[in-house]
């Protein structure tokens, strides 16, 4: 429970900007992550600004296919775009995506 | 006064802080006598133990409220069954079970196979989006082109295909 919390806006700009996901306007934020032109899994993420709920934020994470450590890197930028897309490529080899 | 030499090495500053509210000098025999302790070797034994295990009873105290507060917002975790989209255009041919959990802030309906959730204040929200969630996302791999989609999306549509009905 002791986890960060992110900014709406942080968690859209991170998705929107590093794995180039293409929002789709509505009442919330719904897009699909791409991998070598394939969809491969749906980010759902709140509208707006101002600090996510804890549980939206878990299931952004489990979205991701991401831990904890490793979200909160992909937010705060040490794990870039290319990166990601290389532990999803190690997924795919696993069959596990 | 030699004693009072020995007590200052032998206790900790907050010890003597407390021995000495007002500055050694004031430390009288009455004072020392109406704690029940002596010039003695004995009051800094006694008042060293008396604060280790304040200092342990701070320490618990503060694990206690964090076990409270961590019990406090742990979500409620229980499975349900959806029997009905709420859509005129689609119906259920058998029940999905899905698992609600309840934060102190948010409900949550959450379908993990088909890694979709609904979200809400109360409870009766949450499930009524995730059943607008189910019917988006149906439709959404309807219409996408088979060869677009990943493995996943494809075992998402499997699974809608064999729980959706479309009415005539």
């Amino acid at each position: 429970m002791s986890k960060k919390l992110f900014d709406k806006y942080e968690i859209y700009t991170a998705l929107k900007n590093k794995l180039k996901i293409k929002f789709k306007p509505g009442r919330e934020l719904k897009g699909w992550y791409c991998l070598d032109g394939i969809k491969r899994f749906k980010f759902r993420i709140p509208r707006g600004r101002g600090e996510i709920s804890h549980s939206f934020q878990k299931q952004i994470e489990n979205s991701s296919r991401l831990n904890n450590d490793n979200f909160e890197a992909l937010i705060n930028c040490p794990l870039t775009g290319p990166k990601y897309d290389n532990l999803m490529r190690g997924l795919c080899d696993r069959n596990l995506l | 006064m030699p004693e009072i030499e020995i007590l200052e090495e032998l206790i900790s500053k907050e010890a003597l802080a407390l021995i000495y509210p007002y500055g050694k000098k004031n430390l009288t025999g009455k004072m020392l006598a109406s704690k029940g302790w002596t010039r003695s070797g004995s009051v800094s034994i006694g008042l060293t133990k008396e604060i280790e295990t304040s200092k342990k009873i701070d320490i618990l105290q503060k694990q206690i409220d964090n076990l409270t507060s961590m019990l406090t917002n742990r979500p409620i975790i229980k499975n349900a069954v959806l029997r009905d989209l709420n859509s005129r255009k689609y119906s259920l041919k058998e029940n999905i079970e899905f698992l609600i959990e309840e934060c102190p802030d948010e409900t949550i309906a959450q379908w993990p196979e088909v890694e979709i959730f609904g979200h809400g204040v109360t409870q009766p929200e949450a499930i009524l989006d995730l059943k607008n969630e189910v019917i988006d996302l149906y439709e959404e791999l309807l219409t996408s082109k088979q060869k677009e989609l990943g493995k996943l999306p494809k075992m998402w549509l499997r699974i809608l295909n064999q729980v959706i009905k479309k009415n005539e």
